[in-house]
């Protein structure tokens, strides 16, 4: 039976153990339980009993469990991950996913302002990925157990080395580095395990991994540990290159200069800088540091080897990147190519580096299978190797020709395992933690131990100086009206789930049953998030971005935001170096353009707000419910700060509208966003006194968002991820903070949501150890779960 | 003056979309309506003296509002009108609106150019902004003032010449005839005005009229504070409040906090010391031998080395207010107690973490022993053992608790029965579970009582409300807090079977008992207080005359006509806040009230236009 971790962080406790330390800063009231996860457990079977959907494991349990087990160890949505023992011929990876997949993880969403659609493609896309599995699993020959011994001494015999593999890894003592000094060429006084920590990693690159993994918790300053290592040996003869999602770009460029006061010549490469266009190898060496995201690697490494079309055929360019050789990479949320097949993944492996680091504050965050992805990274051999079954052929690389034979030995693609799969993944799959599943367990804890460096909030507090965190649930409940809207929509939701049930069709029905989940939820929060999906019967009409009423004589500035003519000019009279109100970049329009079209289309692809009747429109009790805690946060000797986090882009722009025209200014950070109107607007928030709050959805916010000037985080819906929540917590929980922090969650107690928050709770230790992915989170519930949704019994 | 014409149900707004998706969903929207109708005419009729519908939809908001447009202009809750209603209202208004528009027209040219030189007292501009948005809300079907014709009033309507609004032919054809077409004078992007105002009125500073000059001088000196060097001469209420716009605008820093700090003071508030280190605390502690009260708020940095430092100096404090000093341990804490309790009178310590123990406040009760005021808030540590402490402290006339951990009843009954004699304030905040037996306690034993919180309960019920209020010999109570003590459950939250919360009956008799003495009274999310419980309370023979702020927000029962009996029955009103109150839709304020909000797209609708 499958097993998993509770959190991430326990992999730093392994084998199980009790981790509730006194130290832990969370506590909460009401009887809700959502604070640290006091107890380290890695369930053993009775646990998962209530998830139906799993099966008794077998020969193939594996690979054969992707729905039910979503979430435990090792099995994944990205399906073929423990796959290429067995069924190496998989067809090439879809890479039209690897494209969501990605978003997913750097944090962009589209422009798009149906959040419902995004997460009903998901479902679907989950629906396919469990259709497509069950297949495969059927015409699947099993193996027998008498072969598979055969092979075992047949790889053993050509690679001996896999014997002693895991005394030898553990001969070696683990890293002790003690303390560094305070680099002279860093501003800021680094607090004591920073200087650890930067110890350890110089102590690492003279190592034979020449590099590794800084796995520590959020807001311990990995940046700082990072910039300091850079300048360790600085001037280095060759650049370091920085790899980051595209939220924390400008970030990285601001902290770095301001830790080192411009000492390092850094480049952002971007499609927005003009600098970073027709660049070549020598322009790249005249910096110390090149910093870009993930997608602009990618995407250079895609034209290198899938090429593009153009009309005369398809043409490949080669990478600048890939044609440098960097002294140091530095992966920046290094989870981000947890799927090693990824054009994004591949596109890291392939770079030419003399130094490897990874930074993850959930290093082993969902499934042991991505931290495959980051051993492969960081070459760690032979743990990232294929080996081959017949010969001593090893390679770090998964090269089959066309007729799926191995490029070096010429044996088929078949005779070759994955060490770490066969060594790690599949022993954790198949037997949990106990038998080889628990050995397995005490390998990874052995390779981690050396290659990776992990400290957690907790145990540095005090040096951490970190202010107290109270996380609180406030509830309320539907007005009338909006408790006909909100009782028709469920209840017709628990129809249409009970003739799932009666039919015995549930299972088929998953996407459905989801959608149907997403509706409740978003009633929860303003019925327009149902009503005004579409344009119709709405006003269509264009809002000005400074006075919140409908433009009028509408113009549209570089930046993509409407003004009413009158007020943009007025505003840019009246401002020396005008900045957009809405993106925070200087502001370029075109006072003299033609009046925009109103058309229904236009209209219908920008904000929610464009499309409702202002005069008529009422606010929901969601809605009230944020702005009155708001509210009573003003104070005559304290300017509070608040994060406010939402699934939905449209809620956040209902929530923007309804708090600016109650006269409490806000900041929105949309998926849209270029770097540089992301980083304008964080620094728009952080140093203006004024700004109460910052909007960011959950897709958008969770990574690398620094937001210290805050010490209230506001969750507008429940996630089923507690998880989330916490690091949500630590955009503004983190080192430089001084305030005392609130963490609280805005629920509504009559609608799905009160009963999301139970399940949560029952769930936690089910559901917590995913972090980023919702909807994961959301596959591990089981046909009761639903039913109580549904139901609320 | 306004006739709003938003009553339409928020069914009727959308209605194609709902309509079709119910119909998708195989929901009959006319049956939601009819339910919602069914009810609306249930409760107009247990609702004496209501106006029988005339438009089933113009009705809706205000059902029990008066029948008689032209009532007593003390009511000031004015109901929404129906477009007939609005029709039939002739030149009469035209020509107050006109007044009205007037009135702003001038201002702000006044404005524009007075701008130019000061941008700080637009007080006139931005009230007759305030009042432009009443006068002439968007939305209200009017009549066309040329044409006649009925038409939905815009932000982009014209003036008639001669008054009254025209409809979009009309205004197009009069905009030909304009030989310079002047831009709307409406709003000259003057959008900062708009959410300044609102932000003030939020912030519950906004003013009628001009600024006094004090606190003109104040948030100029605020705003220059790198150019003052010596505040020393000004009176306290004035450094006090130039602290608060520091640390309002976050400037408290290791140089402006020397504008503070003097050898003479005996008083020092560091309202945000996020930006203090241990060092500027200790320097505090050195240039103020004097210091009697000291408060500091984030103080973070506060820590084990600072207290060393004051344990070792001359310092008898009195008042001692501590805020999010984290890294304080708790011996330290007691040590403070040891060495310096005895002068203590008041003492508040929040956001401590688990540093601020039981253990401490059981020194206290041997070290302290003229302590008058406690308050500990935001406390994660502190749990029943630590109250049986503070029981014992028989000086102790104010205690404030807000603890994480849970504590049985028993053990607050036991602190009121032991500190009844001289109590005058209690304030427990977040108590989910306690229970009547303390409201009985406070009935049987507190003749002193002025303050009083209960906040967040789920079992105290209205029964054991109605009990306490019921031959209180108490005298009337100033403050009451009883916030969300209300019946959390999910799956019936309209039926309340058992009474749980303060609901309809002991509302009633806590406006009873204290109608003479109320200042401060919040039954927020109170949910069940009916609107008969609240038209009882504040109904035509009821004043409360020290009534100066009232929360009534997520009490769903609450309508316009109930917001305007408030404003009738609470002649010192302030403010009154009505978030989540979804049946408030249009109510006229009276003048210097400030309604705080109302959930519509009309920001906090404030300040009556009504004189
Ligand atoms: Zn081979
Ligand atoms: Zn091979
Ligand atoms: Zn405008
Ligand atoms: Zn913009």
């Amino acid at each position: 039976m499958a097993s998993r971790l509770s959190r991430d962080e326990d992999v730093g406790d392994l084998p199980p153990t009790n981790v509730a330390r006194n130290a832990s800063k969370t506590y909460q009231w009401g009887g809700q339980k959502h604070g640290k996860n006091p107890a380290t457990t890695i369930p053993d079977s009775d646990d998962l009993s209530d998830s139906d959907l799993s099966e008794p494991p077998d020969e193939l349990v594996s690979d054969s469990s992707v729905g039910s087990l979503q979430g435990y160890i090792g099995t994944d949505d990205d399906d073929d991950d423990d796959d290429d023992e067995y069924d190496p011929t998989l067809p090439p990876r879809r890479d039209a996913r690897d494209a969501d997949e990605d978003d997913d993880i750097t944090g962009i969403d589209d422009d798009d302002n149906d959040n419902q659609n995004d997460d009903e493609d998901e479902a679907l896309d989950l629906l396919t990925v469990r259709g497509a599995t069950a297949n495969r699993r059927a015409y699947r020959r099993p193996r027998h157990k008498k072969r598979s011994m055969n092979d075992r001494e047949r790889l053993l015999s050509n690679h001996p080395e896999l014997k002693t593999l895991w005394t030898d890894l553990a001969s070696q003592p683990i890293l002790k580095a003690g303390k560094a000094e305070q680099p002279k060429s860093i501003k800021r006084q680094l607090k004591g395990f920073q200087l650890e920590g930067l110890a350890w990693m110089k102590a690492m690159e003279q190592t034979e991994w020449k590099g590794g993994l800084l796995g520590d918790e959020m807001g311990l300053g990995k940046t700082i540990q990072a910039v300091s290592l850079i300048m360790s040996d600085f001037p280095a003869k060759k650049p370091t290159l920085v790899l980051v999602p595209p939220v924390a770009l400008m970030q990285w460029m601001t902290e770095i200069e301001s830790y080192t006061d411009g000492t390092l010549k850094t480049l952002v490469v971007h499609g927005t800088n003009a600098k970073s266009k027709n660049l070549t190898v020598k322009d790249i060496k005249k910096y110390h540091v090149i910093i870009m995201s993930y997608n602009s690697l990618e995407s250079m490494y895609r034209k290198q080897e899938k090429g593009f079309k153009r009309k005369e055929g398809i043409f490949k360019e080669e990478s600048v990147i890939h044609q440098t050789t960097f002294h140091r990479a530095i992966l920046d949320e290094a989870h981000s190519i947890k799927t090693r097949t990824t054009m994004t993944a591949k596109a890291c492996f392939a770079l030419k580096v003399d130094y490897r680091w990874c930074l993850s504050g959930t290093p082993l965050q969902n499934r042991i299978g991505e931290f495959f992805s980051l051993v492969r990274f960081l070459n760690i051999r032979p743990f990232a190797c294929y080996m081959c079954k017949d010969c001593p052929c090893s390679n770090i690389e998964w090269g089959m020709n066309s007729d799926n034979r191995c490029n070096h030995c010429n044996h088929g693609g078949m005779r070759h395992v994955s060490v770490f799969n066969q060594e790690l993944l599949n022993p954790i799959q198949k037997f949990g933690n106990s038998g080889p599943g628990k050995a397995a367990f005490k390998n990874l804890r052995t390779m981690t131990d050396r290659i990776m460096l992990r400290r957690l909030k907790k145990d540095h507090t005090n040096a951490m100086e970190l202010p107290v965190k109270e996380i609180n649930v406030e509830r309320q409940f539907f007005g009338e009206e909006e408790n006909d809207f909100a009782n028709s929509i469920m209840t017709n939701g628990q129809r249409r789930f009970d003739t799932y049930v009666a039919t015995g069709v549930m299972l088929n029905n998953y996407a459905n049953i989801f959608g149907l989940i997403m509706q409740m939820r978003q009633v929860a929060n303003h019925p327009d998030l149902i009503l005004k999906k579409n344009s119709e019967g709405g006003q269509n009409v264009l809002v000005c971005n400074i006075c919140d009423e409908p433009a009028e004589d509408a113009i549209r500035s570089r930046c993509k935001h409407d003004f009413c003519r009158v007020c943009v000019k007025t505003y840019l009279q009246s401002s020396v170096e005008p900045e957009c109100p809405q993106c925070h970049i200087p502001l370029a329009i075109d006072l003299e353009q033609p009046e925009m079209e109103q058309d229904e289309v236009s209209v219908k692809k920008t904000s929610i707000i464009n499309r409702i009747k202002m005069e008529n429109w009422t606010s929901s009790s969601k809605i009230e419910l944020l702005v009155h805690e708001l509210h009573k946060l003003r104070s005559n000797h304290a300017s509070h700060k608040s994060i406010i986090f939402s699934q939905f882009t449209t809620m956040l722009q209902l929530i923007e509208w309804r708090l600016r025209r109650a006269g409490i200014t806000t900041v929105m950070l949309d998926g849209s966003m270029t770097p540089a109107q992301r980083q304008a607007s964080i620094n728009h928030f952080m140093t203006n006194v004024d700004v109460e709050c910052f909007l960011v959805s959950l897709k958008a916010g969770g990574v690398a968002l620094n937001l210290t000037e805050a010490s209230r985080v506001f969750i507008v819906d429940p996630w089923w991820n507690p998880a989330a929540e916490w690091q949500s917590a630590d955009r503004c929980h983190r080192i430089g903070q001084s305030r005392p922090c609130t963490i609280t969650r805005l629920c509504i107690e009559d609608s799905v949501e009160s009963r999301m928050v139970l399940l949560q709770e029952k769930k936690t230790n089910m559901i917590n150890s995913t972090i980023n992915s919702d909807d994961a989170a959301m596959e591990s519930l089981s046909p009761e779960d639903l039913q109580f949704l549904f139901r609320g019994s | 003056m306004s006739s709003r014409n938003r009553q339409q149900r928020q069914i009727r707004g959308p209605q194609s979309a709902l309509t079709d998706f119910l119909a998708s969903h195989n929901i009959s929207a006319n049956q939601i309506r009819l339910d919602a109708d069914a009810r609306r005419r249930a409760a107009e009729a247990d609702g004496d003296g209501a106006a029988p519908p005339q438009d089933a939809q113009a009705t809706t908001a205000s059902a029990a509002e008066p029948a008689n447009e032209n009532e007593d202009d003390t009511v000031a809750a004015l109901p929404a009108r129906g477009q007939r209603a609005a029709a039939r209202l002739g030149q009469e208004r035209r020509q107050k609106e006109q007044d009205v528009i007037d009135k702003i027209k001038s201002g702000k040219k006044k404005t524009s150019k007075r701008k130019s030189k000061d941008d700080d007292s637009d007080d006139d501009y931005e009230l007759a902004k305030a009042l432009s948005n009443a006068a002439r809300p968007p939305g209200q079907s009017d009549n066309c003032a040329v044409c006649g014709k009925r038409f939905t009033v815009t932000a982009y309507s014209r003036n008639a010449p001669d008054g009254g609004l025209l409809c979009t032919p009309c205004g197009r054809e009069l905009a030909k005839d304009d030989a310079v077409p002047k831009k709307k004078p409406k709003r000259l992007g003057n959008v900062e005005g708009r959410r300044q105002v609102q932000s003030k009125i939020l912030d519950g500073t906004y003013h009628t009229g001009a600024k006094s000059l004090m606190t003109l001088c104040i948030e100029t000196l605020a705003k220059n504070i790198d150019l003052a060097d010596d505040i020393s001469g000004l009176p306290s209420l004035v450094v006090d409040k130039i602290a608060r716009k520091l640390s309002k605008h976050r400037l408290l820093d290791p140089n402006t906090l020397n504008l503070f700090i003097q050898p003479t003071v005996d008083e020092l508030a560091i309202y945000d010391g996020a930006k203090l280190s241990a060092d500027e605390y200790i320097r505090v502690i050195q240039t103020c031998p004097e210091l009697k009260k000291l408060k500091i708020f984030n103080g973070i940095h506060f820590k084990d080395e600072v207290m060393d430092y004051l344990l070792s100096r001359h310092i008898e404090l009195e008042d001692f207010h501590l805020h999010g000093a984290n890294l304080l341990s708790d011996s330290k804490w007691q040590e403070f107690f040891q060495k310096k309790g005895r002068s203590l009178q008041s003492l508040k310590v929040s956001w401590t973490d688990k540093h601020f123990t039981n253990a401490a406040l059981v020194v206290l009760k041997d070290t302290c022993p003229s302590l008058v005021r406690l308050k500990v808030m935001h406390n994660q540590s502190v749990s029943g053992d630590g109250i049986k402490g503070i029981a014992r402290m028989p000086s102790l006339r104010h205690v404030s608790l807000d603890l994480r951990q849970t504590v049985h009843s028993d053990i607050y009954v036991d602190l009121v029965n032991r500190l009844s004699e001289n109590l005058e304030t209690l304030s427990l905040t977040r108590v989910a579970n306690v229970d009547n037996t303390l409201l009985d306690a406070i009935h049987n034993k507190c003749r002193r009582l002025k303050k009083l919180r209960i906040t967040d309960s789920e079992i105290m019920t209205d029964e054991g409300f109605y009990r306490l209020f019921t031959g209180w010999t108490n005298k009337g109570l100033e403050f009451v807090d009883f916030q969300n003590c209300r019946q959390l459950e999910s799956m019936q939250p309209r039926l309340n079977p058992d009474g749980v919360g303060l609901c309809s009956k002991g509302f009633v008799a806590l406006m009873a008992h204290s109608s003479r003495s109320l200042k401060f009274l919040n039954v927020q999310g109170c949910r069940h207080i009916t609107r008969q419980g609240f038209e009882e309370a504040f109904g035509p023979d009821k004043v409360y005359p020290e009534l100066v702020k009232l929360e009534i927000s997520f009490c769903e029962e609450v309508t316009d006509f109930i917001v305007g009996s408030i404003f009738r029955s609470c002649p010192k009103l302030h403010e009154l806040n009505v978030f989540g109150c979804m049946k408030v839709k249009d109510v006229r304020v009276p003048r210097g009230k400030i309604l705080v909000g109302v959930p519509n797209a009309m920001g906090m609708v404030i300040d009556g236009d009504d004189v």
